[in-house]
């Protein structure tokens, strides 16, 4: 008995694993199996989650207009008030405010039953589409500063006029955008304004307060560990850590400030930033440790 | 204010007041303490104070004897020796020559140094015939033109001369360190261990079977060591790949080598050097081709081909003529370009015919299920079922129906419709579309964690079953008794397989060798994609709690419990005492101060109602204290210097072990600008008190650290302990503000750290000690002892060997001359006496450079 479980045993370790069957790709039957899937994986809060793929992986607004285009290839003219709708549907979740506005006209003219809905949709997109196009000064700094500001304001009241409905959703992230837009040009500025570096700082405190429940959140704390990472090459950059000007302790502020914004993404896990978190914070290691070996 | 004297009120154990009194000169400190006995008179007398500052502090002497601690702990005052002369160690001719030895040296006047040099040797044999003390400086002034040198070999040739006249241990050290730490010094005898290391390892297996013993006495010991000779010949021929590994040692030894030829490109060792780097890069492309197909091959094997390709593609850059590497990818390539075709189908549209006669439903539906009305769906879609119910679109008004439940929120009626089709579907797309959605996570949020928890206990049993490598780790057991017994091996060869099971079964219960990532990771996702009204919420909590628990990280099993309401009061307690715990051995492991304060303040924080919080109390309360450089007295003791007249200027009777006369206590002395506060050893246990420095005492005494501590590492150096390069991190971190013209940085931050004597650290202190490794495995009990250094045994270790139990003894055969060790080995049957080829343990300091 021992003896044959012996063998049993050793029988099982030499067994493999069998392939499993993949059944992701499926084309569509019908125009109605376009449009069900559409509505099964369409989210209303884009702000706080990504957005869906499909069963092959394809993001599900890009995977909707590229089979509706594809049906009206094939059946030229039919359900062309459904198909208008749809897509518009589609466009204004990938922020296409002028795209979902013309579809919504489209669907309202060919098909009467539809008109209420789009009417009512075009309007809002409209104010939409009036701010993301409208022009922000770019001249004097301030002023550039100013404008965004204001107009993250307006996204803001947009989102709260339109609130429980997707559009609060994309006017949270047109605002977070603004906000995103406000780092980046004081980053870019930061050498040519007083306090450039705590502006940048507070800029990024601000977005990361106010966007705590954003899909992005992990991306701007990695972004403002980026910005600690890059002053403390900076800094290393300007004064020769061989050199005895170097302040050990001024880097060290720098680099820790930066390895804690890192280790809360890489700490949290399931999510898409982890792995990019966890490079960043090997990278940063390997480099104080370099600065370390050059210092002393 | 550091010309006033300052004055401490403090409470103690909440029954008496102290009074600390400080000031930089004993004017000030007088009248401190004049003012403090004053107050002190008045305190005794006034009730005693209850409350939160009463338990903060506590006295290692005795707390009721407030005069004593009020008065002076030392009978002559003050623990400085006055100021000490500048010194002058030679007649003013000497120390004319070595200002000029110096000059020279800078302008590398090399004649003028011989000449030097030759005034000195002179000096000294004069001096010595006049029985007069010599200078002792030849030998220095010979260093010194040594190191003006620059070729390589005749630098070398020169050290080693020096080292032949160094008289100095220090010097000795130094000019040792220098010729080992020549680049090509350093590579070639990081290239010889790596050799013996591997080629050692490997014949010492083979070498087991060979017994000394049964030679002498002219024989081969009868069949008894058939036996071993076979499992050592198949444990070496499992593990013959050893032999190509391209390891940590080989990587340093080729930056060795390339920075020895950045260095002295022109030294005549240029053609020999460029031949080894062309064998180690050959190695390392060879090893690195092998990891990237290995990887490749993984990857693909799992099927991510992104990953795959990745590897293959390095592969292809390291041997542009792999095949496998081009195959690979090839494989991938071909995989992608299936993906695309298929996603490229996924999406277009089928050509739809709809019949005339469903148009209507069909157009109905259309518009519901555009319009997002699930209320309208389900009409329409009921509507088409009932008119059409032999129509090919019966599969697809159902799934409006799953849709329009989907919507309302109804899952589980929106299930029972997918799984209408699933079962009784008319076509097979539509089947497999809702069998596909019945097991995406937004019908089966729990899919995904099952399955993780699934592959957990499969790997588990895996592990238990057949542990981590069955083949390397069993074949050279199972293959000798077949071999030497037959059929009749199998019996006892099944008894061992069960024990080695139930060995493995314990350590899965104990040692948690399989990660719960996936579960982690999994039950993560869940928590983060649904909120708390979620059915299952409290059991994926607790799930992600459990897994957290078993993988050490108690702080987020807590908060999972918690989360969970599901956890008993007492499970809680016991977490947040095991969080408290582990957050004190972290603080416990590191000498860096503010590290160690913040984790005690972080289980004061988090954890106040635990048994570690009244550890952690204790130790911040002590920590703050002893904030700043802190020199034991046995540190101290060990460098005299320190505390003589270079250093802190104390008096040597402090250090005599007389109390009476005033005496250091084992805690020694803390350094914290602008202070020195100083532990005495008083008849009434140990008191101690501050006092002011001045800023030189204080700069002077950070250089002379530094110097010891560069000695220090010199030492383990010498002896092995230091690896290649003798550098210690952390303490010249913490000196650098010294160095500074304000020697406190502007955050006021300390720097703290803790210099103790030889034994006093913990894990100096078991130093006499022997190393003990071993483990504990399906080849049963070993263990091994390093035993200190000495001509009689070096090593000691106990085990099991061919299922025999031994014990054994390995000395060295010639000392350090031949890597050739003799182990005396006991077996129940017989003593017997092995050789055995010694390997270098000692790991290189520099591996960050190389990993």
């Amino acid at each position: 008995m021992v003896s044959l479980l012996a063998v049993l045993l050793f029988a099982v370790g030499c067994a493999a694993q069998r392939p499993k069957k993949d059944v992701r790709y499926q084309l569509a039957e019908s125009l109605l199996e376009i449009v069900k899937e559409f509505q099964r994986y369409l989210r209303e809060d884009t702000y706080r989650f990504p957005a869906r793929k499909d069963p092959s992986g394809v993001n599900i607004y890009k995977a909707t207009i590229a089979r509706l285009e594809d049906y009206e290839r094939k059946h030229p003219g039919e359900y062309a008030g459904i198909i208008a709708h749809t897509k518009a549907m589609a466009y204004e979740r990938l922020h296409e405010y002028g795209k979902a506005v013309t579809s919504y006209r489209w669907a309202a003219e060919l098909d009467p039953r539809l008109r209420p809905q789009a009417e009512e949709r075009i309007e809002i997109l409209e104010a939409m589409k009036r701010l993301a196009e409208a022009p922000i000064p770019s001249g004097d700094p301030q002023e550039h500063l100013t404008a965004l500001e204001e107009r993250a304001k307006a996204w803001r009241e947009l989102g709260q006029r339109y609130r429980g409905t997707v559009y609060e959703s994309l006017a949270k992230e047109e605002e977070e955008r603004m906000d995103q837009a406000k780092v980046a040009f004081l980053k870019r500025m930061r050498s040519t304004l007083a306090k450039g570096d705590e502006l940048v700082i507070g800029a990024f405190v601000e977005l990361i307060a106010k966007h705590e429940e954003s899909k992005h959140f992990d991306g701007h704390l990695l972004e403002f560990g980026d910005f600690y990472a890059e002053l403390a090459k900076e800094y290393v950059a300007q004064q020769d850590p061989e050199g005895l000007s170097f302040d050990w302790r001024k880097f060290k502020e720098l680099e820790e400030a930066a390895f804690k914004l890192y280790v809360q993404v890489a700490q949290r896990d399931g999510t898409l930033e982890k792995q990019e978190a966890k490079g960043k914070l090997e990278a940063l290691k390997a480099y104080s440790a370099k600065i370390q070996t050059l210092y002393q | 204010m550091r010309g006033d004297g300052r004055l401490k009120l403090r409470v103690l154990e909440g029954r008496s007041w102290i009074l600390r009194v400080t000031g930089p000169t004993p004017i000030s400190r007088l009248w401190s303490l004049v003012v403090s006995v004053g107050i002190g008179f008045v305190l005794i007398f006034t009730p005693t104070p209850q409350g939160e500052g009463a338990a903060l502090e506590t006295w290692n002497g005795c707390p009721e004897c407030l005069t004593d601690r009020l008065l002076e702990p030392l009978a002559e005052g003050t623990p400085f020796e006055g100021k000490a002369p500048l010194p002058h160690f030679f007649p003013d001719e000497i120390s004319q020559r070595v200002k000029e030895a110096i000059i020279d040296a800078y302008l590398g006047d090399v004649r003028a140094l011989r000449d030097h040099y030759r005034f000195f040797q002179a000096k000294d044999q004069e001096l010595r015939k006049a029985k007069r003390p010599v200078t002792g400086l030849a030998d220095d002034l010979f260093d010194l033109l040594a190191n003006t040198i620059e070729d390589r070999d005749r630098y070398l040739k020169a050290q080693r001369k020096a080292l032949a006249l160094a008289e100095d241990p220090h010097q000795e050290r130094l000019i040792r360190w220098r010729i080992q730490e020549d680049e090509l010094n350093r590579a070639d005898s990081l290239t010889k261990d790596t050799t013996i290391n591997k080629a050692g390892r490997l014949l010492n297996h083979l070498l087991r079977a060979l017994d000394l013993t049964g030679l002498l006495l002219g024989s081969l010991y009868g069949s008894a060591l058939y036996g071993p000779a076979i499992d050592s010949a198949l444990y070496t021929a499992l593990n013959l790949d050893v032999l190509n590994s391209y390891d940590g040692r080989e990587q340093r030894a080729l930056s060795l080598y390339e920075a020895f030829l950045k260095r002295h490109p022109h030294s005549p060792r240029v053609p020999e050097v460029q031949k080894k780097i062309q064998k180690f890069e050959e190695k390392k492309r060879k090893a690195l081709l092998a990891e990237a197909l290995k990887l490749g091959e993984e990857a693909e094997a799992r099927g991510d081909f992104p990953e795959a390709a990745f590897h293959f593609q390095q592969a292809l850059i390291l041997d542009p003529e792999s095949e496998k590497a081009a195959e690979g990818l090839k494989r991938c390539r071909d995989h992608e370009q299936k993906e695309k075709a298929a996603i490229a189908k996924a999406l277009s549209a089928s050509p739809e015919q709809i019949p005339s006669q469903e148009r209507e439903g069909y157009e109905a539906l259309l518009l519901a299920v555009t319009t997002r009305d699930p209320d309208r769906m389900l009409t329409e879609a009921n509507r088409f079922l009932a008119q059409h119910p032999q129509s090919p679109l019966v599969d697809a008004a159902r799934d409006v129906k799953a849709l329009a439940y989907e919507i309302k929120g109804a899952r589980h009626e929106a299930k029972k419709a997918l799984q209408e089709i699933v079962t009784s579907g008319r076509s097979p797309t539509a089947q497999g579309r809702a069998r596909l959605l019945l097991e995406s996570p937004d019908y089966d949020p729990l899919r995904g964690l099952e399955e993780a928890q699934r592959q957990y206990r499969k790997e588990v049993i895996r592990y238990i079953l057949l542990g981590k490598d069955f083949v390397r780790q069993h074949l050279p057991y199972a293959v000798t008794p077949l071999i030497l017994q037959g059929v009749s091996a199998v019996t006892p060869l099944g008894i061992f397989l069960l024990l080695g099971r139930a060995l493995n079964l314990y350590q899965v219960l104990v040692e948690n060798p399989i990660p719960r990532t996936r579960i982690i990771e999994e039950a993560e996702k869940y928590l983060r994609d649904h909120g708390p009204s979620e059915s299952h919420f409290g059991e994926v909590c607790e799930i992600l709690a459990t897994a957290y628990e078993k993988e050490g990280a108690y702080e987020k099993a807590l908060y999972y419990f918690q989360l969970s309401g599901r956890a008993e009061e007492k499970k809680i307690a016991a977490l947040k005492e095991k969080a408290a715990t582990a957050l004190l051995h972290l603080a416990d492991e590191t000498r860096e101060r503010s590290r160690k304060a913040e984790y005690l303040g972080t289980v004061l924080a988090r954890y106040p109602d635990t048994e570690a919080a009244k550890e952690a109390s204790r130790k911040l309360l002590e920590g703050a204290r002893n904030e700043g450089l802190r020199f034991s007295k046995k540190f101290l003791m060990e460098n005299p210097r320190l505390y003589g007249w270079e250093g802190l200027r104390l008096k040597a009777s402090l250090f005599d072990g007389n109390v009476k006369n005033g005496e250091i206590a084992d805690q020694g002395v803390i350094l914290r600008w602008p202070t020195l506060l100083i532990y005495f050893k008083t008849e009434d246990g140990v008191q101690w008190r501050f006092y002011a420095i001045e800023d030189e005492t204080y700069q002077r005494t950070a250089l002379l650290l530094r110097e010891i501590l560069r000695e220090r590492a010199l030492a383990q150096f010498q002896n092995g302990n230091g690896g290649s390069s003798p550098r210690s991190k952390l303490p010249w971190i913490l000196l650098e503000p010294a160095l500074r013209p304000n020697p406190l940085p502007p955050t006021g931050e300390v720097a703290s750290f803790e210099f103790l004597g030889q034994g006093e650290d913990g894990k100096d202190g078991k130093r006499w000690m022997p190393k003990i490794e071993g483990s504990f495995s399906t080849r049963g009990l070993n263990g091994e002892a390093t035993l200190p250094p000495t001509p009689w045994g070096t090593l000691f270790s106990i085990g099991t060997y061919n299922a025999n139990p031994y014990g054994a003894l390995q000395f060295p055969l010639l000392g350090s001359f031949l890597p050739i060790d003799l182990r005396l080995e006991g077996r129940p049957t017989h003593i017997g006496l092995f050789p055995s080829i010694r390997t270098v343990n000692h790991q290189s300091v520099d591996d960050d450079l190389t990993e």
